[in-house]
């Protein structure tokens, strides 16, 4: 019973329990078996050996030294982030211009832009120059054209004497050799480029660097003229003049476009003085606004002459004092109105058959194949006599000049005026 | 732990940093080159200023003359004024020129009226009543068609219109070319 209880005892003992009993019977086994073979009480075993610290701490080290260079790259990289925003900053913009300026240090987006404006000044003075000397030229240019235009005008009429065509005719030999040299002058600086070529991110685009070069001209040409705009002084005003009409020089697409497209060599009489004209239109000076009013003039002695030119046509005695014997037909009265561009005739036609009719009728019909008229008109016709003493019927004639047509101009250069029948050149 | 922290930042920095240094320094260098290229341009540019300044004062003297010569010129063609007594003189001495027994030419009348302004200059109108050769009749059209040449100085005129009578021929031989006619005239000047 008392096992019993002891069994139940040791059956009641914590299996963990139990074990270190077991165990601590086990070391006190291994102790005696020890003290009972030495006796002397001598260890089995030497002594547990001593950690090196030392080599503790080779080991450990690594692990903060990393850490360390991580710590300083850190740092470095931070300073180097400060100088960077600091260099930068400095240098492409102007926040922090309170201190370069104070240490005189240099800014190179200032300095790029500071270059970049003595560019754009350099450049308007040369354009300035350019263009002064362009006005000059192109008013050489008008006086000389004025002259060549006169010439060319009698050289071509039809009414003037053969010598006076022929003294026009040499005269515009010598001014298309002073037109040219002119002319090619005037191209070359025309065709020089307005603009410089700026390193700038806001001119990339060659008609904004257009834009920016011909306001800054624009710009210095008005500075100039408004110093001058109060002097009496006659140079001034020429000056002054000048500067104004200078200003519609630039920008002039169309006159630039044009001296750079003509060929002055490969252009006929004819076409140098429409192309003469054409200038006068594109340019403002002293002389053009005269030749805009004698561009609109109407040359009557051009149109009287291809009047009587028109009835020889139809009336092949007319001006040879044949009318009253042989008839034919005879103005009495002209009337010309320059701004409806009417031109009235009255007159009289005398047959000796009966055909008078016939002969006005014809005459419309010739005045409106003309190459300088148009809408002839005639529809109540009467005449009187008799076959002996001739019949006589009343010509009274209205007709307009074509539009565009102020005078008869060959339309062929190679139709030589002198050439003509005797009775065209008086 | 820390070291990833500081591994972590450092990455960051590195990138952020050298993503705003390359960008800008592309940007630095840009601006660099271009000062120096601003520096080379700048140099041609005033060589050409100074080129172009000297050839135009060459011509400068010249040029000054042409004007002065055009003005004068303008001042007898086109001038500020509608200078009326310039003009009767300048008629009356074409008249003369031209006027001989032979070949006639007379001017009877000459009605000068109020001057009125156009859009780029004034005019004033005039009328003349002549009696004429048509062969002087023919010359004085040519004067007027010619008028305003600036070498011609005759003051720039242009026809308004023309009644023209050819005068009968029955009775003098002499008398067929004999014309009298009308003429309204506009001569321009200054506005």
């Amino acid at each position: 019973m008392a096992d019993t209880n002891q069994n139940i005892a040791v059956g009641q003992i914590n299996p963990l329990d139990q074990s270190s009993l077991q165990k601590g019977d086990e070391s006190n086994i291994l102790k005696n078996i020890v003290s009972n073979e030495t006796g002397e009480n001598q260890n089995i075993l030497e002594d547990a050996p001593e950690i090196d610290q030392t080599l503790l701490e080779e080991i450990e080290p690594p692990k903060s030294i990393l850490l360390l260079i991580l710590k300083i790259c850190f740092g470095v990289f931070c300073a180097a982030g400060v100088a960077s925003l600091a260099f930068f900053g400095s240098q492409l913009t102007a926040k922090l211009d309170f201190i370069t300026s104070r240490f005189d240090l240099p800014n190179i987006s200032n300095e790029l832009s500071s270059t970049n404006n003595e560019i754009i000044n350099l450049q308007t003075s040369i354009n300035l120059n350019r263009f002064l000397h362009l006005k000059g030229v192109l008013d050489e240019f008008g006086y000389i054209g004025d002259d060549f235009l006169t010439n060319y005008e009698i050289s071509n009429s039809q009414t003037v004497s053969s010598t006076d065509r022929a003294e026009s005719k040499a005269d515009l030999v010598k001014l298309r050799a002073q037109l040219k040299d002119n002319f090619l002058e005037a191209r070359g600086l025309i065709s020089e480029n307005i603009a410089a070529p700026l390193i700038d991110i806001n001119f990339q685009d060659t008609a904004q660097l257009d834009v920016l070069f011909i306001d800054k001209l624009k710009s210095a040409i008005n500075e100039k003229a408004t110093l001058l705009a109060k002097s009496t002084d006659e140079k001034a005003k020429r000056d002054h003049r000048n500067y104004t009409q200078i200003l519609s020089l630039i920008s002039n697409k169309e006159l630039k476009k044009s001296m750079i497209s003509t060929d002055l060599d490969s252009l006929s009489d004819k076409e140098l003085y429409e192309f003469v004209k054409k200038l006068n239109t594109l340019v403002v000076n002293d002389i053009t606004t005269i030749e805009k009013i004698k561009e609109k003039r109407i040359r009557w002695s051009d149109i009287i002459n291809e009047i009587d030119l028109t009835t020889m046509a139809v009336d092949s005695q007319y001006n040879e004092d044949f009318y009253d014997e042989l008839g034919g037909i005879r103005y009495t009265g002209y009337d010309f109105d320059t701004e409806k561009r009417s031109i009235s005739i009255v007159g009289e036609t005398k047959r000796f058959d009966t055909n008078n009719f016939t002969m006005i009728a014809n005459l419309i019909d010739a005045i409106n194949k003309s190459n300088l008229f148009e809408n002839a008109d005639m529809r109540s016709l009467s005449k009187s006599g008799s076959l002996a003493d001739g019949y006589v019927a009343i010509v009274k004639l209205t007709f307009k000049l074509q539009e565009g047509k102020n005078s008869a101009q060959p339309a062929d250069e190679s139709l030589e005026i002198d050439a003509l029948p005797d009775f065209v050149n008086n | 732990m820390q070291l990833k922290t500081y591994g972590l930042l450092c990455l960051i920095l590195l990138i952020s940093m050298g993503f705003y240094s390359y960008k800008n320094w592309n940007e630095y260098a840009l601006a660099k080159e271009g000062v120096k290229q601003n520096a080379n341009f700048i140099e041609v540019l005033r060589k050409q200023d100074t080129e172009v300044k000297t050839t135009y004062e060459s011509k400068v003297t010249y040029f000054s003359q042409l004007q002065r010569e055009i003005s004068k010129n303008l001042e007898m063609i086109f001038p500020t004024k509608d200078d009326y007594t310039s003009l009767t003189r300048q008629l009356d001495a074409f008249e003369e020129n031209l006027s001989k027994k032979s070949d006639l030419f007379e001017v009877s009348n000459i009605d000068f009226q109020t001057p009125q302004v156009k859009d780029n200059s004034s005019v004033l109108p005039f009328k003349m009543s002549i009696r004429s050769s048509k062969e002087n009749f023919t010359k004085f059209l040519h004067m007027v068609e010619s008028s305003g040449a600036l070498n011609s100085n005759i003051r720039l005129m242009d026809i308004s219109s023309i009644k023209l009578n050819f005068e009968n021929s029955s009775e003098e031989s002499d008398a067929n070319d004999l014309i009298s006619f009308t003429v309204y005239i506009n001569a321009y000047f200054q506005k």
